[in-house]
């Protein structure tokens, strides 16, 4: 299969457990996200199993299990974008683009995450697509942010 | 050796050793919770907090700490109290307390803690943990609501069970025991973490809602199934087994394998033998057991002297034994065992004895030809202790790929059927490089020179391994200190062979396993003896043996005792029904030669009878009283045998590993529920 050459080629830098971190942070960038097969991949090629591969990578907030959208939006929940009202921000956010939790939209398009600060607290409240960055938001400013993505 | 002063008591123990293992000395009772003797220390739970005199932190978990000369340790007082009675608080705030349906209730630790810390209010408030229950994995049930998180369990399927099924997932509060992506368990059904866990996180399905714990009896037996004879614990309710658990004592030292385990209800299955019969008009109609003996005394007196008799290598030495002597004394015919057990003969031509379980566990390189896993899983904990623990080499041996070989240092892929040439051109490689122990062989073996001739002439690669593979997997052999060689029911040719490469380093042990719980008693008392008489033989008595159908034909009169209606047991005259070795008391010689004593740990089916009694009551009717079962001398090594012997035409045997599964299955596995639910 051919996404198998693709991780394979990634897995083939495998060494000990140590490397296993690294390993799945450049699969997620390939892949978007860990899926069952990739991670039974990761197992026949490291000789780990599955419930030791999934304890690491949850232990750890960057990990996906779910598949994401084409287009992430990062919603910054820290103390500054909460003071200046980043919930009415993702409400609008979630509105329109009709997302439920973690699960991308129907179409495919987007998927929204939850973040604990994304350190440009001046612009709050801050959203990111992918890696560009909106601040100073407003609800009514939504629709418009979200036009160049669709 | 260091002294350290605890609750007031010198104790002197070894370096390395931790504060808990000197308070276990000191008699003092530190409680614990995360903490196993056989695992890695890991310190999660706390609960064994001491005191240290002249500490700044003062407290500390005396599991992981090593103890050091002069410390003085107090393992109670007030304030340590109230810090493990906190522990236990935290550790109750999303505990559910559904002890009244707990199957663990009664022997959770957790309970004991809290009831002997007298704890009955929490000061945190959190909600319970509301996890779902996993109902769907087979034999185990998993409400990990109830889970503290001490992570033996995953702890225990990695370091000893190597498969780490489980695993922790998640961090901080969201943290819990789990396998990936939340699917349900497809492990090897060893059943050790349901054993481990401290609470009623895990529990047997098998045990769901039967009992509970103080209503049952515990008897300690002998697993029915391989012979590495584990020392387990059936655990009965009305004279019916419920569960059974690995005892910590013994061979198997807390190990147990799905099978012994979980496989104890083929006694009752539903076509369990439940009263004689005897065939009338060609159809077995039952009778009572005084008209079976009867008509067995007038037949067999009739046939004295031509009437064979097969034993299964599961019956206890006891019964082997008085049947021997029947067969002897009363019948004047000839007795041999229902399977052959030429391995066993052919170990003692090489003049080698039975290697041990702890040799395993202690030797820096293993040489392995079987998949212990299926076959023999509890020694496989053995390798996986020697390789993951003290560092040891593996050498795998095989034509496929098994569960060892990601332990192995060397992994041989041999082609079908080739493990003898393998080791022939092992032993080549050893004497061209002259590494052999030339000293040890002049003194103390024979034969040297001819096998010396024979192997030399190996030079192609007939095994179909690589050169440099074999002189590396040499190598690590000569290299090693206590090397040892393990094989699970080999041909007779694969233990002379294996034998003569243990002796070429001066070994005089062979692991031999076997799948038959009495295999090494058998041969004890019978030897391996010839079964051609059966065919001229004109009455047969078969005990827990079958037959194929061609040699039943024309006989004037077979007897068979057995636990099922078999299909041997369908063409007999008579048919008895006998008792399985859960229902008994006996002893079993282990692959080691370990002869250790098994009780009646659940109540036969009303009617059938033990094979010792059928046999001693048969002979009280003929007059004759049997002697009593003497325990026989282990063989100890005297001299050792070279036997070349070459790969002959090569027979792949219906058993023989090309597809690796969960578990060996046989007669009685087969008519186990719980087995069959997880057998691939
Ligand atoms: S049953 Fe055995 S193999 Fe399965 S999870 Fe438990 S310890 Fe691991
Ligand atoms: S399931 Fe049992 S053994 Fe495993 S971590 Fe939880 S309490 Fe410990
Ligand atoms: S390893 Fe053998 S003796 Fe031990 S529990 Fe399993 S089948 Fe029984
Ligand atoms: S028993 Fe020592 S920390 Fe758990």
């Amino acid at each position: 299969m051919i996404w198998h050459i693709k991780i394979d080629e990634i897995l083939s830098s495998y060494k000990d457990r140590s490397d296993l971190i690294p390993i799945l942070q450049r699969l997620q960038e390939k892949m978007g996200w860990l899926s069952t097969p990739v991670l039974q991949r990761i197992e026949e090629k490291t000789g780990l199993s599955g419930a030791e591969i999934f304890g690491v990578a949850t232990f750890y907030a960057q990990f996906r299990f779910k598949p994401q959208g084409k287009n992430l939006i990062k919603v910054c929940h820290g103390t500054a974008c909460h003071v200046s009202g980043v919930e009415k921000i993702e409400e609008a956010l979630r509105q329109e683009l009709a997302v439920k939790g973690d699960e991308p939209t129907d179409d495919g398009l987007f998927s929204l995450e939850r973040i604990a600060c994304l350190g440009c607290c001046a612009l709050a409240p801050v959203i990111m697509i992918n890696k560009k960055c909106y601040g100073k938001l407003e609800p009514n400013k939504i629709q418009k942010v979200i036009k160049d993505y669709k | 050796m260091i002294t350290l002063n605890i609750d007031g008591k010198e104790i002197e123990i070894e370096d390395g050793a931790t504060i808990l293992e000197a308070t276990e000395k000191a008699g003092a009772n530190v409680p614990t919770l995360c903490y196993d003797k056989r695992l890695a220390p890991f310190g999660a739970c706390r609960i064994c907090l001491v005191e240290l005199e002249g500490t700044r932190t003062k407290f500390t978990p005396s599991c992981t700490t090593p103890a050091t000369n002069g410390m003085v340790v107090r393992t109670t007082s007030p304030a340590l109290i109230k810090a493990r009675r906190t522990i236990l608080e935290l550790l109750l705030i999303n505990h559910p307390l559904d002890c009244p349906v707990c199957d663990k209730a009664g022997e959770c630790k957790l309970q004991d803690l809290v009831y002997e810390y007298g704890l009955s209010e929490n000061r945190f408030k959190k909600d319970m943990s509301n996890l779902p229950i996993d109902y769907k994995s087979p034999l185990i049930e998993r409400n990990l609501n109830r889970c503290i998180l001490c992570g033996k369990c995953a702890r225990i399927c990695d370091e000893i069970q190597d498969v780490a099924e489980v695993s922790f997932v998640n961090r901080g509060m969201k943290a819990k025991i789990g396998t990936d992506f939340d699917r349900s368990l497809d492990c090897e059904f060893c059943g050790q973490c349901i054993d481990i866990c401290p609470v009623g996180a895990l529990t047997s399905k098998l045990f769901k809602f039967k009992a509970r714990v103080w209503e049952l009896t515990d008897k300690d037996i002998i697993c029915p199934y391989c012979n590495v004879g584990c020392n387990l614990t059936a655990r009965s309710r009305d004279g019916r087994i419920l569960k059974i658990d690995a005892k910590e004592s013994g061979v198997n030292e807390g190990g147990v394998c799905v099978k012994g385990h979980f496989g104890f209800d083929y006694i009752y299955a539903e076509d369990r033998l439940t009263q004689p019969l005897i065939k009338n008009n060609g159809k077995l109609i039952p009778s009572s057991w005084d008209e079976a003996f009867n008509l067995m005394v007038s037949k067999f007196s009739m046939l004295k002297g031509q009437v064979g008799m097969l034993v299964s290598p599961r019956l206890t030495n006891e019964e082997i034994y008085t049947a021997k002597e029947f067969m002897n004394n009363l019948l004047e015919g000839h007795i041999a065992c229902a399977e052959g057990l030429e391995h066993l003969s052919a170990l003692s031509e090489t003049g080698l004895s039975l290697g041990e379980l702890k040799e395993i566990k202690n030797s820096d390189c293993i040489m392995l030809f079987a998949c212990l896993s299926e076959t023999n899983p509890v020694a496989g904990i053995a390798i996986n202790y020697a390789v993951k623990r003290k560092e040891a080499n593996l050498i795998v041996i095989s034509p496929i790929k098994i569960k060892e070989s990601k332990l192995a240092k060397d992994e041989l892929l041999i082609a079908p059927g080739q493990e003898i040439t393998i080791i022939n051109e092992i032993m080549a490689e050893i004497i061209r490089q002259n590494w052999q122990d030339s000293a040890f062989i002049n003194d103390c073996t024979e034969g040297f020179e001819p096998l010396k001739e024979q192997v030399t002439r190996y030079t192609e690669e007939g095994s179909g391994v690589s050169k440099e593979a074999i002189l590396s997997a040499a190598r690590l052999y000569v290299e090693s200190k206590n090397p040892c060689i393990i094989l699970s029911s080999p041909t007779p040719d694969l233990v002379r062979v294996a034998g003569s490469l243990l002796l070429l380093k001066g070994k005089t042990r062979l692991h031999l396993l076997g799948k038959r719980s009495n295999e090494v008693g058998a041969f004890d008392i019978l030897g391996d003896r010839d079964r051609a008489f059966i065919s001229s033989a004109r009455g047969l008595f078969l005990i827990g043996s079958e037959l194929p159908n061609e040699a039943l034909q024309n006989k004037e009169f077979i007897v068979v005792s057995d636990l099922y209606l078999t299909e041997t047991a369908s063409m007999a005259d008579v048919v008895l029904p006998a008792t399985a070795s859960l229902e008994k008391k006996g002893t079993f010689t282990n692959f080691e030669g370990r002869i250790q004593q098994t009780d009646t740990a659940s109540n036969p089916p009303c009617g059938a009878k033990s094979d010792l009694e059928i046999i001693s009551q048969i002979a009280l009717k003929m007059g004759f009283e049997l002697p009593k079962f003497k325990e026989i001398e282990k063989r100890e090594f005297k001299k050792g045998n070279f036997l070349p012997t070459q790969a002959k035409d090569i027979k792949i045997s219906s058993d023989y590993p090309l597809r690796q599964s969960r578990f060996h299955s046989g007669k009685i596995s087969q008519r186990s529920k719980a087995l069959m639910e997880v057998s691939k």
